[in-house]
Formats: C-alpha cells, structure tokens, sequence
C-alpha cells in the first residue's frame, strides 16, 4: 500500500510516465480509498501553493487537521519546489505539521486579504525560497501572444463543436485546464 | 410519430433499469441516453482530466430547471480557471490572464442534434462495439468503444453510468489505441439539487480587463464561402461558415466548421496584421492540433481535436476562390 502511495504522490506531481499513469488510473478507479488518498494530496498540494478555492478553504481547518492525522509519513516542502512526493519523505512530523498549518492559515488569509509575498514566505517557510508562479504555456510553444489568439480560437471553435458529444458534457475542459509551473526565485532579504 | 416514441423511449430509459429495454442494448440506444443525460440531468463531481503526462482536476456543476441549463466549470489547482455557461452566454475567468471572456452560446440545437441523428453517418467512418462494465467513482459503467476506420480522427473509449446513460469516464484514442487524453470522474453526485451560489464564479473579476464579443456571428451559408479546403478526410462536410470580431480582435474574422459528425474541425481566416503574430506551423494542447500558415495577406488556422496530420492536410490545402470583394 505504501508503494501505491508513493506513486500517488508521483502521480499528483506528474512525475510518473505513462504506462505508470495508466495502471495507476486503473487502480485508483477500482479503489475508493486510494481515491481518498488521492484527494488527500491535492489538497496538500494546493494548500502548499496557496491555490485553494474559497469553497474547499471553508472547512479548511477539518480537513487539514484530518490530513496531517492521516499521514504518518512527513509533509514539507522540499529545498524549492512544493511537491507532495519530496513532501509525503522524510521529514519529522512536527516541522510538517507546523509548516501546513501556516501555510493553510495563511492561505486563507492570501484569499481574503493578499498579503505580502515577503509575509508568506517568512511565516510558512523560513528557510526556503518563496514560490513563485510564472505563466507557462498550454500550447506547445512559447508566445503567448500566439497562445492567446488560439485559446480564442478554440472557445470559438468549442461553442460550434458542442455538438460532439463524447466531450460534449466537458467542451472547455481544455480552456480550464492549465499548465503553469511553480519555479523558485531568490530571496529578497 | 418516431419521433415521439424517440423521446419516450429516452423518458423510460432515465428511469428503467439497463436490462429491461431492447433499445439500451444497443450502441445507439446507450449514445442516446449519454447526449440527453449530460443535458438533461442535475449533477456535480470532480474529475480528473489527463493529457500527455498532466494530471489536473477539476469540479463541473450542471443544474436544469425553469432558467434552463446552466453549468460552472472549474480548476481545482493552479490558477483558478472557470467557465460560467447557460442558455444566452459561455464567461471564461483567467485570472492567470487576468481576463474575463463573454461569448454567446451557440442555440441549444446544436446540442439536441448531437450524437443520435448522426449515429449512422458515422458509421462509414467509426467501428462501435460494447465492450463490458466497470466501475467508475463507485458507479457501475457499460463501455462502449469507437474505433476509427482511417488514421485522420481520433477514437475513444466512454464508460457511460448504468442508470442514467451519464459519461462517467472517456478517453480520446490515438491511431494505436494509445489513450492521448482521459476524462475520469472520481467523485459524482447525480440527481441531488444543485444551489444556485454553486454556479456562482467565485472571483468577482473586477480587477480583470472584461473582453466582451462586439457583434453577433453573422451565419452565411456553407455553400457561399469563398475559402475552400480541397483536402478532407472522407466524411467530413462543411457544417457551418460565419464570419465574427473574436473578443480580443479588432478584425473580422471567417470562421469554417467541417464535421464529420463525431470530430470537429475549426478553420479560421484572418487578415493579416504587422502587429499581430501567427501561428506559424504545428502546435497542440492536449488533443487539440492547431496548424497555421499564411496565404498572400491573410493567415490560416486549423483548430480541432483531430490528429495533427489532419490539421495540416487541411491547412495546406486552403484556398481562395472568390472574388476580391468576397474575402
């Protein structure tokens, strides 16, 4: 069990290639627990970079705390990158504990009232870089001024296109879906 | 007549279980049941949408009532993308973008006319076959594969909810089965009412350049187009020619739509500009190809979630037939 939750985390992180991806997906459509589990690192995930919706932050605290009592195994943010792989490894409980639970507070407080970017990284990690997220590309290419012209193509093309009816429930899941990377920047002291 | 004993067949279908209906035991009767449940049903779930090697999840929300049917798309990680859809208008919030985008919906016939009526047609084109159960988000599916006959569209696998006909799961197929794009619910709630404030955008966009389409699309007849695409795949027709100002152009733009009644293809004509780039090339996102080339002042763009070589046959074979005035 603990193999398939390593590779959950992986998975989580886009890290596993795709015949991993494959029979990972098999399992986790059988498997109403890995699912929980599965949810469970999202939200960790999204807790680290700040990106929970106010609708999920609303019972934030429950499920946190439900989280971290779940999880045996540590939760920290690795030197730069929030991964929930190198954060499901190695690191002493209590650090973790303390690190989600100021990021979760603070990202609540990011929804309501942005703060200061020197803020978060100083309450929730102190010793590390701060996040940062930088437009990356969806298309395979780098000009966004090109992306954009095609993202407005395709909701065109999908307000036509709607009447293909295997997507037809999801016509713009590819509008919603994103590919922003999370890369560290150096401190501003 | 047939018609109405069409509708009360889907009527029965919502409500009797698989087994006691001839019709369900058919493709047909299953696609049937998938096209008027995803329209007709109350529902909201978080699913999973796979790509090459990306994982992302998302939350659809889809309530039918007197207002008619309204639907909220939304990223559940990274930036917080949503689609606000319902009878009168589609409003994508890219706060990445930090842009809001107001389209008008196509009327709702576009999607009574989907999948039953074009069902034979496609049968040229498309194998279908039942291929057994499973469970997806704790429900039990019927899986019904649609193979491609040439390497110019896609095929897909859908796992459609036993009772309701609901697409549960789906996955586009390359020209070696390979899933190149997968659509998982893992969690779903069918038939509870929905709140209101569920549809509800959660950013308020105020802070976001609105773009907003000046003029509605102007529909012209297929036939009138002076741009032609001498190359498509059997099957394929001409569905729809318009031309419109896209929500973040000045310029007016033409707009064809070839079909082949499962796979849509957007070709896109516009004049071209100092100031703007183009695509130049091939380009994806997903399953989505997109293959652009210029062609003396203007430049051509072909959208659609085709293989990339259809995209390319197409764009390279786009030409203009009309007069001058006709561009």
């Amino acid at each position: 069990m603990s193999d398939i939750k390593e590779q959950i985390s992986a998975f989580v992180d886009s890290e596993l290639d795709s015949n991993e991806v494959d029979a990972l997906c098999d399992e986790l459509i059988v498997n109403e627990e890995l699912q929980a589990q599965w949810e469970h690192y999202h939200l960790i995930s999204s807790a680290i970079r700040h990106e929970l919706a106010d609708n999920v932050l609303n019972d934030l605290p429950q499920r946190v705390s439900a989280a971290l009592k779940d999880e045996p195994t540590a939760l920290a943010p690795k030197h730069y990158l929030p991964s929930v792989r190198s954060m499901t490894r190695h690191v002493a409980s209590f650090a973790i504990a303390a690190s989600i639970t100021a990021v979760a507070i603070l990202g609540i407080q990011y929804y309501t009232a942005p703060v200061a970017p020197e803020a978060i990284h100083v309450a929730a990690t102190p010793q590390e870089s701060e996040w940062v997220r930088v437009s990356g590309t969806r298309w395979d290419m780098n000009k966004p001024a090109v992306e954009s012209q095609l993202n407005a193509y395709l909701v065109k093309h999908n307000e036509y296109a709607t009447g293909a009816s295997t997507s037809g429930m999801l016509p713009y899941v590819n509008i919603v879906s994103y590919d922003t990377k999370v890369k560290p920047v150096p401190n501003k002291k | 007549m047939i018609l109405a004993r069409k509708s009360l067949a889907i009527f029965f279908c919502a409500f009797l279980p698989g087994s006691l209906l001839a019709d369900m035991s058919s493709v047909q009767g299953w696609l049937d049941r998938m096209s008027q449940a995803g329209r007709s049903l109350n529902y909201e779930g978080t699913f999973v949408y796979q790509h090459h090697k990306k994982l992302e999840t998302m939350r659809i929300v889809h309530k039918v009532d007197e207002y008619g049917e309204r639907e909220r798309l939304m990223s559940l990680e990274g930036a917080a993308r949503e689609i606000i859809r319902n009878n009168k208008s589609v409003t994508c919030i890219l706060p990445d973008d930090k842009a809001v985008m107001v389209d008008k919906s196509r009327p709702k016939k576009s999607f009574t006319s989907a999948f039953p009526d074009s069902f034979e047609k496609l049968a040229p084109y498309y194998h279908f076959s039942m291929q057994g159960h499973e469970r997806v988000a704790g429900l039990d599916t019927r899986i019904i594969t649609i193979k491609p006959k040439d390497k110019f569209r896609y095929g897909y696998r859908l796992w459609l909810e036993n009772e309701t006909g609901l697409l549960l799961k789906s996955e586009k197929l390359d020209e070696n089965a390979v899933p190149i794009e997968k659509i998982v619910f893992t969690s779903i709630r069918i038939n509870k009412s929905i709140e209101d404030d569920d549809l509800r955008p959660q950013t308020s966009g105020r802070e976001f350049t609105w773009y907003t389409e000046k003029d509605k699309d102007i529909l012209m007849q297929p036939k009138d187009s002076p741009w032609k695409v001498d190359k498509l795949p059997v099957g394929f027709i001409l569905k729809h020619y318009n031309t419109h100002d896209l929500p973040d152009s000045n310029e007016q733009i033409k707009h064809i739509v070839f079909t082949d009644g499962l796979a849509w293809i957007s070709v896109y004509i516009e004049p071209l500009s100092h100031s703007k780039e183009f695509l130049q090339g091939e380009s994806h996102m997903g399953a989505v190809s997109a293959y652009g080339r210029v062609i003396g002042d203007y430049h051509v763009t072909v959208v659609g979630e085709v293989p990339s070589e259809t995209a390319r046959m197409m764009g390279d074979s786009v030409r203009f037939t009309g007069t001058m005035a006709s561009k």
